[in-house]
């Protein structure tokens, strides 16, 4: 209303009058438009866009056919570098096998480069990080069972029996046949029914990459490991997964298996993708404990938390940088969880955290995530195209 | 539109164009990856150059949408008050 005796220009009190309907417009664009934004090609990725695929299976490609050495990574800590680069060839040849399951059509493309990745995970260069750590060549020690090299051998031979899944008479099957065995050998003698990551550390996750990649090539190619496999699961899900919270216990001691970390988000999330392979329904269960105990929102963008709601802990390797107690590999783990389980509101909200923090970058058919860098792209290669359980419903 | 919000637009597309350029700078250089690896002190210039990046992204995909729309709706109240004649502090 025109005052007439009133100054003319705008006065202090009408502006301020306008700050809380401003912070109110800002809150809500803030809190509804980023999100969806970034989620606006989840649905695509969530269908298996063919186009979507190709373009980070061809970054990953270029990756893998690049030079890599340990030095190409920074972590501060030769053993994670090693660890890093074993990675990188291990999820980009476990995407590969996926993207190949998922298009039947693109399988003579991609036999060689999964095959690439199977040579250089057995190169000398790549295993160094595990001799450096048993003294022992976690090849050449397959006959003593007293040399577990849980990590390097349960994640090999994942990929191992998931390629012969795809290709049953592969050339590397005889090598999956003996690390199996050698690997079935050691659950059944370990008092703990684990087996180590390095020497006097017991990791669960890496046992559930341990038994998947083994149960998997016994449901291949049945030998006498059945019965065996059936009692370590049961005592795993005994002994291993919180009673509380239904996680996975991060770590144990190597004498008597008690816990001595907590159970955490980055163990369960790859612990139920490396079960998928072969026990969906156990798989379901720690999904099901991740999203109830460990999913939240910080505006719309979805994350998983390291540690369940009221414990106070510190990031690490295995959880990569924490933000408001998100961890980014529990985050990205769970990526392939809720593509497995069928959980789209979950596949959302997480794509768009993938979204605004891999920043993604699509030229020349290719899309990479600049954040990522080589392991970085490899994981989320293989978390976009796992391979949703049959049946079920959304 | 008033000389002051053509300016904070320009300033807004010019931080997109700096993001567009960076983006395919640091995936050429594979310099973010490093910022996100404990031994980024190694690199403090990428690092820190990374980190800017991060900064950058945060602001233009979080805080630019809602800046924008309140320079809307303030555009919008002005010229209201344009329309209805300035308030008195009486008022």
């Amino acid at each position: 209303m025109k005052k007439e005796n009133g100054p003319t220009h705008f006065s202090l009190l009408s502006v301020m009058r306008r700050i809380p309907l401003l912070i109110v417009v800002f809150a809500l664009v803030a809190w509804q438009v980023p999100h969806r934004w970034a989620a606006r090609h989840a649905p695509d990725w969530y269908a298996s866009d063919p186009a979507l695929v190709t373009g980070v299976s061809r970054s990953v490609q270029a990756w893998v056919q690049r030079d890599l050495k340990q030095s190409s990574f920074n972590t501060g800590d030769v053993r994670f570098d090693g660890e890093w680069l074993f990675g990188t060839y291990l999820m980009a040849g476990i995407g590969f096998c996926q993207e190949a399951m998922l298009f039947p059509d693109r399988r003579e493309h991609l036999v060689p480069l999964i095959e690439e990745c199977v040579e250089q995970v057995l190169s000398d260069e790549v295993k160094v990080f595990d001799i450096s750590a048993w003294r022992t060549d976690p090849i050449e020690t397959l006959d003593d069972p007293d040399q577990h090299h849980a990590a390097y051998l349960g994640y090999l031979n994942l990929l191992l029996s998931v390629y012969r899944q795809l290709e049953p008479k592969n050339r590397f099957v005889k090598i999956n046949d003996r690390i199996s065995d050698a690997l079935a050998a050691r659950m059944a003698a370990s008092r703990i029914g684990l087996i180590q990551t390095y020497p006097q550390e017991v990791y669960p996750v890496d046992n559930c990459a341990v038994y998947s990649g083994v149960a998997l090539r016994e449901r291949l190619a049945p030998t006498i490991h059945g019965d065996m496999l059936a009692r370590w699961k049961e005592h795993f899900v005994r002994d291993y997964v919180d009673k509380e919270t239904g996680l996975l216990i991060q770590a144990v001691n190597f004498r008597d298996g008690e816990a001595i970390d907590d159970p955490r988000g980055s163990g369960t999330t790859l612990g139920l993708y490396v079960l998928s392979f072969v026990e969906p329904e156990f798989s379901r269960q720690l999904f099901e404990a991740t999203r109830d105990q460990l999913a939240g929102h910080f505006l719309g963008f979805g994350g998983v938390r390291e540690y369940p709601r009221g414990v106070v802990g510190f990031g690490d390797i295995d959880s990569g940088p924490m933000v408001f107690g998100f961890g980014m590999s529990s985050t990205g783990f769970s990526i392939a969880g809720a593509r497995i389980h069928k959980d789209r509101e979950l596949f959302t909200d997480l794509f768009s955290t993938l979204y605004m923090c891999g920043a993604p970058l699509k030229r020349k058919g290719e899309i990479e995530y600049v954040s990522g860098g080589p392991l970085g792209n490899a994981i989320v290669f293989a978390m976009l195209t796992a391979v949703p359980t049959a049946g079920g419903t959304e | 539109m008033s000389k002051r919000l053509a300016g904070k637009l320009v300033i807004y597309v010019l931080l997109l164009i700096i993001h567009w350029f960076l983006i395919r700078y640091l995936a050429d250089r594979q310099i973010v990856a490093t910022l996100f690896s404990a031994g980024a002190a190694e690199h403090l210039a990428p690092a820190l150059i990374a980190l800017g990046f991060v900064a950058l992204r945060l602001f233009l995909v979080l805080l630019l949408p809602g800046l924008l729309v309140c320079e809307v709706v303030n555009g919008i109240l002005n010229f209201c008050d344009k329309i209805s004649g300035p308030i008195s502090d009486e008022a």
